[in-house]
């Protein structure tokens, strides 16, 4: 039973339908509601409004990339196996990714801070199987053995197969070799790279060249420490990139790779 | 053979969810993603948190797709409700001022905006559009504080410099108007108003 009258529920109807009320007042307000029909639908009507407000809000396209980590999320592809050994020592095709297209910062996702002239053949290489293998499992439906051989060719540097993924150096401006980008010509088209710069915590934005000059934004990532991986779709056509470049957030290029 | 997946029914498709298909479970996400970031990113302001938010509210949509309910709504808006109740938490977590006043100025700039503009939108949402542009400014901006900010009403008396009863009678009368015009745009011509419903039933 409860003392609310149906004036006074009517006073607090529209906070209850928005979910403004406290408990208190909540819980009065929905005893009166189990023995009032009326009031019920007063209330649901209310409710719909609210609904309806939402749905004016404008739709936002989500940061490159979410797609797929909400399917890793559900599951959908391998989970990153956990490294119990040191990254050099594992094999070059393992049993998942980090994720596909996360930035280098997830917990999840950091991989131990890796010494460069012996890590990143290997490390570059197992991340593109299994950004390979990743699209395979739910994208592609299929993972197939030139896949692998790819990523086996990426491992001991230099072009991978050249109907499926490109490979080149990622070079700053005074010609060191500061990571490696990979660029996926399946459907759909990936990019993944792997930084390693001046040691800066920074935003960093990643572009790609096409044939002709056009610059294309594909999204941005952080650097940690100088460190990062990343990936994501590519939404040009990949027969038409020609190079790809990392720009700092002033807008200078930190270093370029052409394929 | 079938219907293509991204041509499935919405209802379809988040019913398609539970039998653990990839490719409805990326069509699903595809075809919600943007009104779920949109709702998550308007209330917090924030996208890394937003992304968060809408990763959530697709892996509770996921979980719970068994319990959507048709007559309550449509996909979108069940969705929109998830992200909206999950972003809110976090947004009280994090915030004791649930809202940029730059930002409330510039989601209400584009929610009060003329239904021209939103040729594809669905009849009901211009409707709803069209009668929030016709309240007084400041009850419009209560209710798309409460309503999509989730602001309480001492927190609107608050950022309004206006008394609680005030704030409270702005979100009522803003509501109960839009109310009426949704009521007369759902039901059947003959039916009884909700303001007569109101003098005749149980008041």
């Amino acid at each position: 039973m409860t003392d609310l009258t149906c004036a006074a529920l009517h006073d607090m109807a529209a906070e209850l339908a928005l979910g403004m009320l406290s408990g208190h007042e909540r819980a009065e307000a929905l005893a009166h509601l189990a023995t009032c029909p009326d009031c019920r639908e007063r209330v649901r009507e209310l409710a719909a409004v609210g609904d309806g407000l939402l749905g004016l809000v404008p739709g936002v396209e989500p940061p490159v990339g979410f797609e797929d980590r909400v399917m890793d999320r559900l599951g959908f592809t391998p989970r990153p196996a956990q490294p119990t050994q040191p990254i050099e020592q594992r094999p070059p095709a393992p049993a998942g990714p980090p994720t596909r297209s996360t930035g280098s910062t997830g917990p999840e996702n950091r991989r131990p801070r890796p010494r460069r002239r012996t890590w990143v053949p290997i490390a570059v290489a197992a991340a593109v199987a299994a950004v390979v293998f990743g699209m395979g499992g739910w994208a592609l439906g299929t993972a197939s053995q030139p896949v692998t051989g790819a990523a086996s060719q990426a491992a001991g540097g230099g072009r991978a197969d050249d109907d499926q993924l490109a490979s080149a150096d990622l070079m700053s401006g005074d010609h060191q070799q500061v990571g490696e980008v990979f660029s996926y010509e399946g459907n759909p088209a990936w990019v993944y790279m792997v930084v390693e710069l001046n040691g800066k915590t920074q935003e960093v934005y990643c572009q790609l060249e096409q044939r002709g000059g056009t610059v294309v934004p594909i999204g941005s990532f952080t650097l940690t420490k100088g460190y990062g991986h990343w990936g994501a779709s590519s939404p040009i056509d990949p027969n038409t990139v020609v190079g790809a470049r990392i720009v700092g957030a002033d807008g200078t290029v930190l270093a370029t790779a052409n394929f | 053979m079938g219907i293509p997946v991204d041509r499935l029914p919405d209802e379809t498709l988040l019913a398609g969810l539970a039998t653990g298909d990839a490719e409805i479970a990326v069509a699903f996400v595809r075809r919600f993603q943007r009104p779920v970031f949109g709702v998550a990113v308007a209330v917090l302001g924030d996208t890394r948190l937003a992304e968060d938010v809408a990763q959530q509210t697709f892996e509770r949509a996921w979980r719970h797709a068994q319990v959507y309910d048709s007559r309550r709504g449509s996909v979108r808006t069940w969705l929109s409700t998830i992200a909206h109740n999950l972003a809110i938490d976090v947004a009280r977590a994090r915030r004791p001022t649930p809202v940029d006043p730059g930002d409330l100025d510039a989601l209400l700039g584009v929610v009060l905006d003329t239904p021209e503009r939103h040729t594809m939108a669905r009849e009901s949402a211009a409707e709803l559009r069209a009668e929030l542009a016709q309240l007084p400014r400041e009850q419009a901006r209560a209710v798309v504080m409460a309503g999509i900010y989730g602001m309480t009403a001492k927190q609107i008396a608050e950022f309004e410099q206006i008394p609680l009863g005030t704030a409270k009678t702005r979100i009522r009368m803003a509501m109960g108007k839009l109310r009426v015009a949704l009521w007369h745009l759902q039901r059947p011509a003959g039916s009884t108003p909700p303001a007569a419903r109101k003098r005749a039933d149980h008041d």
